[in-house]
């Protein structure tokens, strides 16, 4: 019988007001790639912070190779043997590929100090050379290198310290789709090596084929572990998914207009891929797909945040959109995903930031009128619900929900024809997101056309009037309203190439 | 021929060249072993200085006070050698003051964490103040022979300056490019977070580099009061911070940390004193030197900022 | 008008550390130097700060914006030298002065454009037109100094009006309208706003770029103007005049509780920066203290500013 490398056990991690994780179990043998799923928010994220010594767990404990150890920082998980590789990487991009792997290491210096360059680099290649890598010059400047490059450099880096076990988070969202082979060759060498992996991906493709076993965490709990031959696509995303809850959205009571108010003809997102769609009066369209699918961009596209190629029709209008103010006198309002720094000005009053996009319309002349600015932000707080003992408040103080609402609240304020919300109740309690969607449902009703980003699925259903699956740059699939559920939505968006129509 | 266009200091190598040739055409007496001597010779402080300003840049920092370090422990050393201290225990104490006006820096900065900008625009005033308080207002002169060795002094038949300013950019090219202790430099400047998780203390090493600076500074300022003759507190020094910081972005340093080289601000410091010593020599009014010294402050950020755009713009195309 | 302070929290420190440090100077000089507390002496003090006091507006403004400018004892010298030429070859004296602002603001202009339209350091920009300028200043008048403007021109630096000097009012109204702009325009609301989040503002559909421009092309006119009070108080335009004084403004600006990284601060905490400063180097001039002492402890005064958190009013 072998021994796990890693055991976790009874982990619990609590932050200020939520439990991010509850008494998680969990193993790790050598040479195995075990894959790790959930949905966003289930606690994938904070259970590999904790294993790699980003945050201490508040309960349980974790043993490596049967000692019981603490992680203090990343650094120690790494020297321990533990290593993560980020989303995104912690490269020095001014420096070789060489001394990225082994900055700051006495083990490459020569006895009176002296840097030993060539034994570093030897050191590097052969590294570099085992996880198959053999194409890239460990002499050259990471700024130099390709993505896929990059990553094989991160790895590189936790196996120079004699990496036991390797996190890879979402490791293929920042690959194009022939670099993902290439990855998969590596995490197949570090396998033959005797490396534990675990591998976090939303991809279920890419779980099939490189995964030995699944753990699936749902809401801070570990469902179940599993040997990837025991499950199936279909029983995997139930596990993810649990009862479908539906009780959070509104029921729609009447249907959308017919008048197409948005339409977008090739529209650039990079140098290869363009996309198309509409949006008519009064529709909730929802945009869903796995990192790396493109909905950010298309939002940044038509925000003027981003420039690039392709049409924008505005009720029948062909338009030009350079900037963020220019998308405003379009009436397209955006409610962006990281309210804290794209949403909120945290040190300034709620009123102050409802009235921000929208001041020179409350002013006289350049002087800014006070009571027209109160009666704005009043009608806001009210028709929001935004809960604060007034308005001069700083939004600092406010919680999630209540933040969000600002930032809902200060482009509702500039009465949009057109409102992009994405990721609009990341980081919120349940109870402000039933607020929240009724908020967006009654906008609909009143007219607004909604375009809906989200990562949350049951969001994108439950909203949605109709759904369009993103996956690299493209369109591969569109839900008519109360067509998709759970299990085919994330079947669409994480295996695009599939035949025929039903799961 | 490309890989040394790839070379990190082929513009400025070629910018030098460029205004060799073009001073040489309107000069006969540019081009001349005494004239390029003379360029060596006046901006041996400079060479030194500028040794520390790459460090501070290499950082992500800034130091703007390195001028009137200089007027310190010029003025320091006077007053030793005016009290009849032996002319080399008055160089090492002028350069013991320099490594603590660095300490002080060094203190604010890496210590109390006061951004790098506001600690030396208050020493700049401060150092020059304490520089002109002890000086007593007056022209320091009438140095000892024994002193005059720092400057104008020649060794195994080189001029002394000279192979102290050699040596010193030997070491510290050694420094940056075979320790731990420099590479941390490029890489706390490159990615600063990345260097936290790597291990790697950064405000012990921020504090070491301005104290290694505050030493340059020192030994420069023996130098050049040695060869200047005279040191007055109030204007010695005057544009040095500026000038160097000028030295270093041309010479292929990046505003933003991490990438440049000592070799390179070597070659901008020999680049900003050909033009200033062109134009002298082309009888262009002095009074454009400064003017000039500015706007080559203005390109080099230009070609900076032009940089960075080139570098960033492949990663605009992700998909997200 | 409480009600509306209170609003903008960002603005209203408490200014109580900086009100006490300047009792305390204003005590202790009137102890130690039996010529400081007098009309005469107060009077000749608020002539001496307009310059400081006036490039202390956009400075605070700018400072307020996540920004610095450096350059503007520069382009006080370059506006006032241009002035001082312009009216040298015959020009009328206002027309003259019309010149110098224009210079000034199209140095201001050359700042923005590198910083706000092009993404530049601000501190590195600012520290290359401050060489840059200084030297042209050289270039233009040759380093002598230009006078002999006519008796009118000295209305402005040199005049009291019911015993108080004109440009002290002229100050205390810019400061005025400064403030009501900082506090009422939603000018202000964009300046607080991208000195606590650039991004936020740009998100929010306003140009970024155009404010931050709008910021130096203002300190470009502020310098220019102090560089006209400046020749009218001196009767005369140097080379060397305004070196420096970029260190009084910008303590001025920080002992006010202007926040160094931005965001937070007030035109009022500036005004009693200024104060502070104008009274402490007077004090001193009487003391006997010479100018490179008074930079020590102006510069002293600047670190503690900075590294203690009671100036921020936090």
């Amino acid at each position: 019988m072998r021994h796990p490398v890693l055991t976790m056990e009874g982990i619990s991690k609590e932050f200020p007001g939520v439990k991010a994780l509850s008494d998680v179990n969990f193993e790790l043998y050598p040479g195995e790639v075990h894959a790790l799923m959930g949905e966003n928010g289930a606690g994938k994220s904070t259970l590999m912070k904790v294993l790699s010594g980003v945050y201490s767990a508040t309960q349980g404990k974790i043993k490596l190779k049967g000692k019981e150890v603490t992680f203090g920082n990343p650094l120690d998980a790494q020297r321990q043997g533990v290593s993560i590789i980020h989303q995104e990487f912690n490269l020095f991009s001014n420096l070789s590929a060489a001394e990225n792997i082994f900055i700051d290491r006495p083990e490459m210096t020569s006895r009176f100090g002296r840097i030993q360059w060539s034994k570093m680099f030897d050191e590097a290649q052969r590294l570099v050379d085992s996880i198959g890598g053999g194409e890239i010059d460990v002499r050259k400047e990471v700024r130099h290198l390709g993505v896929h490059s990059q990553q094989v450099i991160e790895i590189a880096k936790a196996l120079s310290f004699q990496a036991d076990v390797l996190i890879m988070d979402e490791p293929s969202a920042a690959l194009p789709e022939n670099e993902v082979k290439k990855m998969f060759e590596v995490v197949n060498r570090l396998r033959a090596q005797g490396v534990a992996i675990v591998y976090v991906s939303h991809r279920m493709k890419e779980i099939f084929e490189i995964a030995d076993k699944v753990t699936v965490l749902r809401d801070g709990t570990k469902i179940d572990t599993r040997s990837i031959d025991e499950v199936t696509e279909q029983s995997l995303i139930q596990m993810m998914v649990g009862k479908e809850v539906n009780q959070l959205y509104p029921v729609r009571k009447q249907e959308h207009g017919e008048k197409v108010v948005l339409q977008v003809n090739q529209l650039s997102l990079d140098s290869t891929h363009r996309i198309s769609f509409e949006l008519r009066r009064g529709e909730i369209l929802g945009l869903f797909g796995v990192p790396g699918s493109g909905s950010h961009t298309i939002a940044e596209r038509l925000f003027g945040l981003k420039r690039g190629t392709g049409e924008i029709i505005i009720n029948g209008t062909s338009v030009r959109i350079n900037s963020p103010n220019e998308a405003k006198a379009k009436r397209i309002a955006y409610v962006p995903p990281d309210r804290h720094r794209q949403g909120i000005i945290k040190p300034m009053s709620i009123r102050q930031n409802l009235s921000l996009p929208i001041l020179p319309e409350l002013s006289k002349g350049i002087v800014m009128d006070r009571a027209r600015i109160e009666q704005m932000s009043g009608e806001y707080m009210e028709k929001l619900r935004i809960k604060a003992p007034s308005d001069q408040q700083s939004v600092d103080f406010l919680s999630g929900g209540n933040q969000q609402k600002v930032v809902i609240g200060k482009w509702l304020a500039a009465k949009p024809e057109i409102l992009i919300l994405e990721e609009p109740t990341r980081g919120v309690d349940v109870g402000a997101k039933a607020e929240i969607y009724n908020i967006i449902h009654q906008l609909a009703e009143e007219g607004l056309s909604i375009l809906l980003i989200s990562s949350e699925m049951p969001e994108v259903i439950g909203l949605s009037d109709r759904i369009l699956v993103l996956y690299k740059g493209e369109v591969v699939h569109e839900f008519a309203h109360g067509e998709a559920d759970q299990e085919q939505l994330l079947q669409r968006a994480s295996h695009p190439r599939l035949e025929g129509g039903t799961v | 021929m490309k890989r040394l266009l790839n070379v990190h200091e082929a513009p400025i190598i070629v910018f030098t060249i460029l205004v060799i040739v073009l001073f040489s055409i309107i000069s006969p007496d540019f081009f001349q072993f005494d004239n390029i001597r003379l360029i060596l010779d006046q901006n041996i402080s400079m060479f030194i200085v500028a040794i520390g300003m790459t460090m501070v840049i290499l950082l992500g920092g800034m130091d703007l006070s390195v001028g009137s370090v200089l007027a310190v422990t010029a003025t320091s050393v006077g007053l030793f050698l005016s009290h009849g201290i032996h002319p080399w225990i008055a160089a090492f104490m002028g350069i013991v003051i320099g490594v603590l006006c660095g300490m002080v820096n060094g203190y604010f900065i890496a210590v109390r964490k006061i951004p790098d900008i506001i600690v030396t625009l208050a020493t700049m005033y401060i150092f020059r103040g304490i520089a002109v308080g002890i000086s007593g207002g007056t022209w320091m002169t009438n140095f000892p022979d024994g002193f005059r060795y720092f400057g104008q002094g020649t060794l195994l038949g080189l001029s002394f300056p000279l192979l102290t300013a050699i040596l010193l950019i030997g070491i510290f090219i050694y420094l940056l490019k075979f320790t731990r202790m420099g590479r941390r430099i490029y890489a706390i400047g490159g990615n600063g977070s990345a260097a936290k998780l790597a291990g790697i203390s950064v405000a012990k090493s921020k504090f070491m580099v301005y104290v290694l600076t505050g030493l340059l500074v020192g030994v420069a300022s023996v130098i050049f009061a040695s060869k200047v003759g005279s040191v007055q507190a109030s204007t010695a020094g005057n544009s040095l911070s500026f000038e160097v910081m000028a030295a270093v972005l041309i010479g292929g340093g990046s505003i933003f940390g991490g990438i440049g080289t000592v070799a390179g601000t070597m070659l901008g410091v020999l680049f900003m004193g050909i033009i200033k010593n062109g134009l002298i020599i082309s009888k262009v009014s002095p009074f454009w030197v400064d003017a000039t010294t500015g706007f080559l402050i203005i390109l080099a950020i230009v070609i900076n900022t032009l940089q960075r755009i080139r570098q960033n713009k492949g990663k605009e195309g992700d998909l997200v | 008008m409480s009600a509306w302070t209170s609003q903008f929290s960002l603005k209203s420190n408490k200014l109580v550390v900086q009100l006490v440090l300047l009792i305390f100077i204003l005590v202790l000089f009137s102890i130690l130097s039996p010529y400081f507390l007098s009309v005469t002496n107060f009077m000749n003090v608020l002539n001496q700060m307009v310059e400081v006091g006036l490039i202390a507006i956009p400075m605070t403004m700018i400072i307020i914006s996540g920004a610095m400018d450096l350059s503007v004892g520069s382009i006080l010298a370059f506006s006032a030298v241009c002035m001082g030429v312009a009216f040298e070859r015959g020009i009328n004296i206002w027309v003259s002065m019309g010149i110098g602002l224009l210079a000034g603001v199209l140095c201001g202009a050359v700042n923005g454009y590198l910083i706000a339209r092009h993404r530049m350091q601000a501190i590195v920009v600012t520290i290359g037109m401050l060489v840059m300028l200084r030297g042209l200043v050289y270039v233009i008048n040759e380093g002598r100094p230009i006078s002999g403007f006519p008796d009118s021109f000295y209305f402005l630096g040199q005049q009291y009006i019911g015993g108080v000097p004109f440009n002290a009012i002229f100050l205390v109204v810019m400061f005025l309208i400064a403030s009501f702009v900082m506090k009422k325009t939603r000018f202000s609301t964009y300046v607080y706003g991208i000195g606590n989040n650039e991004e936020v503002v740009h998100y929010s559909g306003i140009s970024v770029v155009r404010i931050r421009f709008i910021l130096f092309m203002l300190s470009g006119l502020f310098s220019a103007l102090a560089g006209v009070f400046l020749m009218s108080r001196l009767a005369s335009a140097e080379a060397t005049s305004g070196t420096n004084i970029e260190l009084d403004v910008i303590t001025a600006t920080l002992i006010g509780g202007t926040h160094i990284f931005g965001g937070r601060g007030s035109l009022a905490g500036t005004f009693v920066g200024l104060l502070i400063i104008v009274f402490l180097r007077n004090g001193l001039n009487l003391l006997g203290v010479s100018v490179l002492y008074q930079a020590v402890i102006l510069g002293a005064l600047l670190l503690l500013a900075v590294g203690n958190k009671k100036f921020n009013g936090v």
